[in-house]
């Protein structure tokens, strides 16, 4: 236990967000999964998409959802992490690595989500 | 970390395991989704290649892997909030048991074949 910063990531407060993100995507995800893959054709097509998308309710549940996934994910794969690898220099390898996967997938959700403008079929 | 070999341990791990698989395809449909930005075109075109049937098997073993995750997430809350640590075992059945019902009845749809 060489670093103690790396571990604040495995306390209270992360324990606590990692639970209601989780019970919060859980909801969001059985939503997700009946509108999108349970209703209509099976097939996802770009206007199918852009109709959903073209509503503020379903822009902001995209919203809440791709942030608290990569949250919930990613503080996931963290907490496995702490618990399963030893080295300092290899954890801090891959905190870099989950800040700066959480940062570009971040904001390419936002901008595929909030920028999104449809092209006219 | 160590475990010793018993259903707790084995669901924790499974629970794990699920989450790092679901994590990484979070990152590779955040990904895919991106193509919306560069037209119908493009995004048809990703979609098409989505459509094949190796993907739709493994579309099924994702929808497999999210409902053990979800179940089993469950479980553990109800395992944090102090209840039923003396039936975890039925617990982790009862999981299992419901898990595959859901999966059956959510991978019908997406069979390809």
């Amino acid at each position: 236990m060489g670093n103690k910063k790396l571990y604040v990531a495995g306390g209270g407060w992360s324990w606590l967000f990692q639970r209601l993100s989780g019970v919060y995507l859980l909801l969001i995800i059985l939503l997700h999964f009946w509108f999108i893959h349970y209703t209509g054709t099976g097939e996802i097509t770009y206007q199918q998409v852009a109709t959903r998308l073209a509503t503020p309710f379903w822009k902001t549940l995209d919203v809440s959802f791709l942030l608290l996934a990569l949250y919930h994910g990613l503080n996931g794969v963290w907490a496995v992490a702490q618990d399963w690898v030893k080295r300092d220099w290899l954890r801090m390898l891959i905190y870099g690595v989950i800040v700066v996967v959480a940062f570009i997938f971040g904001v390419l959700g936002m901008i595929t989500v909030i920028g999104f403008k449809p092209q006219v079929l | 970390m160590f475990y010793k070999w018993h259903v707790g341990s084995i669901a924790w791990i499974l629970h794990r395991l699920s989450g790092v698989l679901i994590a990484f395809y979070l990152v590779l449909h955040i990904w895919v989704m991106s193509f919306l930005q560069k037209g119908p075109e493009s995004f048809e075109r990703v979609m098409h290649l989505l459509e094949h049937p190796l993907f739709k098997l493994l579309e099924i073993g994702l929808l497999g892997v999210v409902v053990y995750h979800s179940l089993n997430g469950i479980r553990l809350m109800v395992l944090d909030l102090g209840y039923g640590m003396a039936h975890q075992k039925k617990m982790f059945l009862a999981v299992v048991a419901v898990g595959i019902v859901l999966f059956v009845l959510g991978a019908i749809p997406l069979y390809p074949f």
